[in-house]
């Protein structure tokens, strides 16, 4: 029991809070909009016809599963991207209710991280059907997803406790990550295959780059029907790291967050 | 009888940084050994209250007033002393605090309602209580953002009348929307200030307001403790210094 940090088991006892501001932001992003919530399916499909166009039509690159391959990276790339600049920057949106009452700060992160994993498996489901007309190798494999799943879960939360605090500490991290984001989703094996990257490379490459590891372990669960690759552990890894300590960054922080959002 | 809050020469320093910290700022001073300017909110004051009082605190804009009701209702802690309370303390929020345009009034006090940290049962128990008292009607379930600012306050006002806990920390005491509305707030604001059973700490300008209600006074100026006493002498002495 001692393995699951105080913060953590303070947070479950919030879980009403949590609902009520998951509930509110899927209102205030989705509602009023002509197509509601059909823009959850609707925002993955057209970024990767975007990149279908690019890659295929205009560098005439990608195979037959192109498609497929590219979208099994890219809706975890958005999961990820988007709970994280979120959280980059939700404890100043919520300035100044954290300034005014007494609330677990851990709450607005796991909040933008909910949306996101929300939008995530709402994207998941335009991929099913595209990986049966695609022609993916679907096996027993494929019971590898849920577990990648659960490790970028941690992997994510743990980084967005993390961003959290240093959108905090720094206020044009925000700039910059805009920037970098874009170009380690480049550095990282989605619109291109891992092979593509030269063998006396790729074990750095892997180590390095977390997501070099995951996104083929997706295409390899996903579309090829093979296990995922073995750097997968080193992301597991990480990602416990990264849950272990954000949580503990914040309670931490408290008093610097409070008096400076 | 013993008291429910103790409040021990406690400290709050804040860390005066000229501009904006980001990453350039962050590197120029990673190398220098930078003398960061410290400034205390509040310091060396010391108070007790027992059950059932109501503390008026004075003071002239800045002194530390609102700093005080941070670190009583447990927002961040003293950076320096102790604080030991007897019980939940609940700050009134400034009226609106917190409210999500695009969702309606009645989802706004769902909403509201857990974040100042009460079980869903117990706001779902007073919704139908505060929806009277904001006289709101059918607009309840209207988004927020259509309302008029007053409408606003009455809903704000009525989530704060209904919602509270034993300790109560109100900034300003105040009547809100039209004539009718902001008596009746009035009325119902001093009926839960002089409730027995609650303990009450209010910060106020309005120094009537304060001898109405306060059966003690805390006067602080320029971050320090300057006098605790019963209303009447406090207020004199604050007076005479203001003029």
């Amino acid at each position: 029991m001692g393995l699951i940090p105080q913060e953590i088991k303070a947070v479950l006892k919030k879980k009403d809070l949590i609902k009520y501001l998951v509930l509110s932001d899927l209102k205030t992003n989705y509602k009023g909009k002509a197509l509601g919530f059909l823009w959850m399916l609707l925002d993955p499909l057209f970024m990767m016809l975007v990149y279908v166009i690019l890659v295929v039509f205009i560098f005439k690159r990608g195979g037959a599963q192109f498609p497929i391959l590219l979208f099994s990276a890219l809706i975890s790339w958005r999961w990820f991207v988007q709970s994280t600049s979120n959280s980059l920057k939700t404890f100043k949106s919520n300035g100044n209710l954290i300034k005014s009452i007494n609330v677990p700060l851990h709450v607005f992160p796991i909040n933008t991280n909910t949306l996101g994993f929300t939008a995530f498996i709402a994207s998941f489901t335009v991929l099913i059907p595209m990986l049966f007309i695609f022609d993916a190798t679907i096996n027993l494999n494929i019971l590898w997803f849920p577990i990648l799943v659960a490790i970028q879960l941690l992997f994510t939360i743990g980084f967005s406790f993390i961003f959290a605090v240093a959108g905090v500490y720094f206020s044009d991290l925000h700039n910059i990550m805009a920037f970098t984001f874009k170009l380690w989703f480049y550095f990282s094996p989605a619109l291109y295959d891992l092979s593509a990257i030269p063998i006396k490379f790729r074990t750095i490459y892997l180590v390095i780059n977390p997501f070099a590891s995951l996104f083929e372990s997706y295409k390899n669960v996903l579309v090829h029907g093979t296990p995922p690759n073995k750097f997968i552990i080193l992301f597991l890894i990480e990602a416990i790291a990264l849950t272990y300590i954000g949580p503990k960054w914040i309670t931490k922080s408290r008093p610097y967050i409070v008096k400076k959002v | 009888m013993d008291s429910i809050i103790k409040v021990d020469n406690i400290g709050v320093s804040y860390q005066m940084t000229k501009d904006d910290e980001n990453l350039k700022t962050y590197l120029r001073n990673f190398f220098k050994k930078k003398d960061k300017k410290v400034f205390w909110a509040l310091r060396n004051v010391s108070f007790e209250i027992k059950k059932g009082e109501i503390l008026g605190v004075v003071g002239a804009n800045g002194s530390g007033k609102s700093t005080l009701l941070k670190v009583l209702g447990k927002i961040f802690e003293p950076d320096e002393g102790q604080i030991t309370i007897d019980g939940t303390p609940s700050a009134l929020l400034s009226l609106g605090t917190g409210f999500r345009r695009e969702l309606s009034g009645y989802e706004n006090i769902l909403l509201n309602g857990v974040m100042l940290g009460f079980a869903k049962e117990v706001v779902a128990q007073n919704i139908q209580n505060i929806i009277d008292f904001s006289e709101l009607g059918d607009f309840i379930h209207e988004p927020v953002k259509n309302y008029s600012s007053g409408m606003s306050a009455r809903l704000g006002f009525s989530i704060a009348a209904f919602l509270h806990k034993e300790i109560m920390l109100i900034d300003e005491v105040l009547g809100v929307g039209d004539r009718s509305f902001k008596r009746k707030s009035q009325a119902k604001m001093k009926e839960l200030i002089q409730d027995k059973s609650r303990t009450v700490i209010i910060v106020s300008h309005n120094l009537d307001s304060i001898l109405e209600y306060a059966t003690k006074v805390l006067w602080i100026n320029k971050s320090k403790f300057m006098m605790l006493d019963k209303p009447e002498k406090v207020l004199e002495k604050y007076i005479k210094s203001q003029s």
